[in-house]
């Protein structure tokens, strides 16, 4: 056993710490008291002849785990848990309303630029209508759709690789003063609907004409999107509900 | 050991008892409950602290921290005059059941 590395039980503790911290459940000065009840633990158990290592794992486990002590202290901490949701809505709703007003007009544009790239005619013919609108209106809609999804993967991507590097960087704006957190999180939104704005200029290089039965395509394709987009949060809600549910009966 | 209701029902009775024999911490606290009953009474001890920061909200009893002699810092629990009037109630409440409990299962083997 000699090559066996020293247990640190401050390290240990740390790690401990980190842990229950990932949940809203706990507020610090909870976590805080939490440490001390454990420290109270592990010297009580060196004091009957553990190791440091023993101490530790037993006190541990009878302070019990992360999941059971979550609901217990969500009921008093009732006001960080929904705080903690609150703020992941926020995030969401601006995440989401982002990456719609980048993917759309990308789609539209590359839709356009392929179309006419391959000799396609936009026709000012108001008897032609909705039937032209078909092909270029199923193309933006896929072609939306798909800059949306890719949108969404890299941000999950990005959040899952770079996680702790974001919340690092998160909080460091965010301890600055209020308006300097506003600035920047604005900031973002206003040059994403900046980008969304850029649509305008297909404007420069379609006539008008062409332009206005572009139009009817990419309502058509807004129609089927804003549809799927309806569809697809309401099965979200529904399982997700379902599965909170089945949570709720279980206990 | 009890059952899990029996010890959710319980959990203030007892602490509101031991601090009314003076201010404590969370880890003594649970201690003084293992002794007292003999190890029958086991909380998963994380538990005790969701229902001292109810306790604290409900007025019953209040907190500070401080250091302790070994210079880490512990939370400590004080009763307060609201906790003292719970307690008397708890105490006619759970002396109630004791005596009904008590009586009937001394009677009871005569009735045979």
């Amino acid at each position: 056993m000699e090559n066996r590395t020293e247990f640190d039980l401050n390290a240990a503790m740390q790690r401990w710490r980190e842990n229950l911290r990932q949940s809203p459940q706990f507020r610090s000065e909870n976590v805080q008291e939490l440490e001390s009840h454990l420290r109270d633990a592990v010297a009580t158990w060196r004091a009957k002849g553990l190791s440091e290592e023993e101490g530790f794992l037993i006190a541990a486990r009878r302070l019990g785990s992360t999941v059971a002590l979550e609901p217990e202290f969500a009921k008093v901490n009732g006001k960080e848990v929904w705080l903690d949701r609150v703020l992941w809505m926020a995030v969401g709703v601006q995440l989401l309303s982002l990456l719609s007003s980048i993917s759309g007009p990308v789609a539209d544009a590359a839709v356009f630029a392929g179309l006419k790239g391959f000799g396609y005619h936009f026709r000012n013919d108001p008897g032609q209508g909705l039937g032209a609108a078909i092909i270029p209106g199923v193309l933006l809609t896929m072609l939306r759709l798909l800059t949306f999804t890719l949108a969404a993967w890299g941000c999950w991507f990005v959040v899952r690789r770079r996680g702790e590097t974001l919340s690092i960087l998160a909080s460091r704006i965010l301890r600055r003063p209020f308006f300097a957190g506003l600035a920047v999180v604005a900031g973002c939104g206003i040059l994403a609907r900046f980008v969304g704005g850029l649509s305008l200029l297909l404007l420069k290089w379609i006539p008008v004409g062409e332009y206005a039965e572009l139009g009817v395509s990419m309502n058509m394709a807004s129609i089927v999107i804003s549809l799927a987009t309806t569809l697809t949060f309401a099965a979200l809600t529904v399982f997700l509900a379902r599965r909170r549910l089945r949570l709720w009966t279980n206990q | 050991m009890l059952s899990r209701e029996l010890v959710a029902a319980s959990t203030v009775p007892l602490v509101l008892s031991i601090l009314a024999e003076g201010e404590d911490y969370g880890y003594a606290l649970i201690q003084r409950v293992r002794d007292l009953s003999g190890g029958k009474i086991e909380w998963t001890e994380g538990m005790l602290y969701p229902v001292l920061h109810w306790m604290e909200a409900q007025d019953l009893i209040e907190s500070e921290w401080r250091e302790a002699e070994t210079g880490r810092k512990r939370k400590y629990y004080r009763l307060r005059k609201e906790g003292r009037k719970t307690l008397q109630a708890e105490r006619q409440q759970w002396l109630t059941v004791h005596q009904t409990l008590t009586k009937l299962w001394k009677t009871e083997p005569n009735l045979i």
